[in-house]
């Protein structure tokens, strides 16, 4: 018994280290790469820090905050899924820090010759999208609506990375991301024409009421510093 | 030693089970205590959740009846036969179990998907597609559910007494004959908890469903997949969803019982 | 029904070398001390095992030739065997354990279970026709495993021990009811035995096998203090 409570406390304890503070950032999901980098570069620039980053689909995590989760930042893909976050917690006043556009996306070839926003209309092309509350499917309908297109959809996944998989193995003919999303993956784009461009605005803010209030700030206007664009703009994204 | 039951195990012994049992039974505590009650009869008698009901009860039927057609005689070859890379065969067969269910779900796309080693020859010979059907649905639950049938009946097969199907050979049966007839009915207890286990994890199965399949109301969103994607929207449908799918999980668990301990007893 | 065995079977521990002619109708018991290959014979001329060299016939036709690689899988035999451990199959009734041979050989359900009935109630078993055979009594399994293995009506039948099983006491009624099946059994039969009451009453001729190999030869009336 002794032996099994000191294997399973070692394991749990982690690395040492000088007690850093731990700062919870959740980040939309198509942010992960630019945030990641952002991770590094902030955690070299101040010391003593140690970013913990939570990415998911902006619903997920605003119904983890409603939820009760403990966050220090949040940065949304979307201005609806930040209020619902801001209902059940206090946060300061959220600012756009990117945005990003949208794009269709094919699998590598395009097998079925997809163009146009029209084209994913058509029966022959199978599309994908993400459930109700995911931000790109709001941005996506927006375009649709816009556009007035009715798209084959065949799948709602869960998440911006389900999309992409799908399309990118060749199991669906098309679907609709971010540009940012672009970026590494197995899929060539699709320009949506810009009288189209549904612009997609990331809301980022630090969460009032904590005793990392501080920290958190000062990674809010790292994000928003000349560095975290540099970082933002590499990795597809528009920052304004 | 207790003189009353002299067979009981010590108390440390039961301690131990008295926490893992606690363990066990919090989350469906938890989960009864927090379920908003009115909306369990909205789950099932919405659409929505009629059509996810209906499509994971198909499914996961059908998916236990493939694991048994196909899983018998492979457990059968397995218990029996002494070719060489015969372990890794078997390790191949079994690996989805320990794979990270997703990642089973991208595999069968890279293997059946419409772009896939077998998938594209199904699509261009047949027009046929597993992505977004309910096959796909059924052949992802397969994919998971099956190495749990396997494992029993192998197990159980290497076991059974073989002098038993000797005999029925010297009374004039071939050997399939002398397995379907005196083998299969002396394992029925291993047989059937390896079905219930198959189909119990074929009705919870996420991952390689969503992934494969993908997610489409009534054609492959199944209840597991219906339940998660209300989490996010609609905690209190989920939760609902959630004791639903407790519910005939238990169920089905519960009424097979005595099927599977009393064969048990009697072998 | 004439069994021709001339075979060289490789066991671990031994190496079983026999040279046997066994006419239609006779009664054969072959007995000897524990490990000297008597069920190794058996298994081999049931078809359970196949021999390494040399070859067994019955009546002519081939059961096993490994020179010409020629082996009868044993349901194709007409060889059946009443096991030491009866091994019924406890999940079927007594009616179903008899039927069994016949229905796996492609009779119909009733015609075999016609038989069945038939040779249950020359054993007494009429009663227990419908009972679960892991229901039943030592002696009754051993009544039941007899009457299974006669009703293929096979060309040969081999005893393993029949009564080894069986409490001393009920042993005399038992080999009476197995020396009357025997008798009106028209094939011929092997039995492997310790008993020497086993061998008086169901046989007429008797090897002694020893380390693999037959050492003695002759009628039962002869064998005396060999069979001990």
């Amino acid at each position: 018994m002794a032996v099994l409570a000191i294997v399973g406390s070692s394991l749990m304890a982690g690395c040492g280290g000088d007690n850093p503070t731990t700062l919870r950032v959740m980040a939309a999901s198509s942010l992960t790469g630019a945030f990641a980098e952002v991770e590094a570069a902030f955690e070299l620039a101040v010391p003593d820090v140690d970013v913990v980053m939570i990415t998911s689909s902006s619903s997920s995590l605003a119904a983890q905050i409603v939820d009760g989760a403990d966050v220090d930042v949040f940065a949304s893909a979307d201005e609806e899924q930040f209020e619902r976050a801001a209902d059940a917690r206090t946060f300061d006043p959220p600012r756009v820090f990117a945005t990003n556009s949208l794009v269709i996306i094919v699998p590598p070839g395009n097998p079925r010759d997809v163009r146009t926003v029209d084209d994913l209309a058509r029966d022959d092309v199978l599309v994908a999208t993400a459930s109700e509350d995911v931000p790109i499917r709001r941005y996506t309908d927006r375009l649709l609506a816009m556009a007035g297109v009715t798209a084959n959809f065949v799948t709602f996944e869960a998440n911006v990375s389900g999309i992409v998989t799908k399309v990118a193995t060749g199991a669906a003919d098309a679907g609709i991301v971010y540009v940012s999303d672009l970026v590494g993956a197995d899929v060539e784009g699709v320009d949506v024409p810009s009288q189209l461009d549904v612009v997609a605005r990331y809301p980022i803010a630090a969460a009032t009421n904590s005793s990392r209030a501080e920290l958190a700030r000062r990674f809010v206007d790292f994000t928003m510093s000349a560095d975290g664009r540099a970082i933002l703009v590499a990795n597809g994204f528009t920052a304004p | 030693m207790n003189r009353r039951h002299p067979d009981r195990p010590p108390r440390a012994a039961r301690w131990l089970a008295a926490v893992t049992v606690v363990f066990f039974c919090l989350p469906f505590v938890g989960l009864l205590w927090k379920t908003p009650w009115s909306r369990l009869l909205d789950v099932v008698t919405d659409e929505s959740g009629r059509r996810a009901l209906w499509l994971s009860m198909r499914t996961s039927v059908l998916a236990a009846l493939l694991s048994v057609v196909f899983g018998v005689p492979l457990a059968w070859v397995l218990a029996t036969s002494r070719f060489r890379g015969r372990n890794l065969i078997r390790a191949l067969c079994l690996i989805s179990m320990v794979l990270p269910p997703v990642v089973g779900g991208i595999s069968l796309l890279f293997s059946l998907g419409r772009t896939g080693l077998i998938g594209r020859w199904l699509d261009d010979w047949f027009g046929f597609r597993f992505t977004f059907s309910s096959w796909g649905v059924v052949v992802a639950q397969v994919f998971v559910a099956m190495p749990f049938l396997v494992l029993t009946v192998e197990g159980a097969l290497r076991q059974a007494d073989t002098r038993l199907a000797e005999a029925a050979r010297t009374l004039g049966a071939t050997p399939w004959y002398a397995f379907r007839r005196v083998t299969i009915p002396s394992i029925s207890g291993a047989l059937i908890a390896g079905t219930v286990l198959a189909w119990a994890r074929a009705f919870g199965e996420f991952g390689a469903t969503i992934t494969f399949a993908g997610n489409y109301p009534g054609t492959t969103r199944t209840l597991s997949i219906e339940t998660y994607v209300a989490l996010e929207s609609d905690p209190g449908r989920s939760m609902a969803l959630s004791v639903l799918m407790v519910g005939i999980s238990f169920v089905v668990l519960v009424t097979l019982r005595d099927r599977w301990l009393g064969a048990e007893r009697s072998s | 029904m004439t069994l021709r065995v001339d075979a060289l079977v490789r066991r671990a521990d031994f190496v079983l070398r026999v040279e046997l002619t066994v006419e239609s109708g006779q009664r054969l018991a072959i007995v000897g001390p524990n490990g000297a290959g008597k069920t190794t014979l058996l298994k081999c001329i049931a078809g359970l095992l196949p021999v390494n060299e040399g070859s067994i016939s019955l009546d002519g036709g081939v059961l096993d030739d490994a020179d010409t690689d020629q082996f009868v899988p044993p349901e194709r035999r007409d060889v059946s065997v009443v096991f030491q451990d009866y091994l019924l199959f406890e999940h079927l009734s007594v009616l179903e354990n008899v039927a069994f041979g016949p229905r796996a050989r492609g009779a119909r359900r009733s015609e075999a279970r016609e038989r069945a009935r038939e040779l249950v109630a020359t054993v007494g078993l009429s009663d227990l026709s419908e009972r679960r055979a892991r229901a039943l009594s030592g002696g009754q399994r051993q009544r039941v495993a007899l009457i299974r293995a006669l009703a293929t009506r096979p060309r040969l039948l081999l005893l393993d021990e029949p009564l080894a099983a069986i409490d001393s006491s009920a042993r005399g009624e038992l080999r009476s009811t197995l020396e009357r099946q025997v008798e009106g059994f028209d094939g011929t039969t092997l039995l492997v035995s310790h008993d020497p009451a086993d061998v008086e009453a169901l046989a007429d001729r008797v090897i002694v096998l020893s380390a693999g190999n037959v050492v003695w030869d002759g009628p039962v009336s002869e064998s005396g203090w060999r069979i001990r």
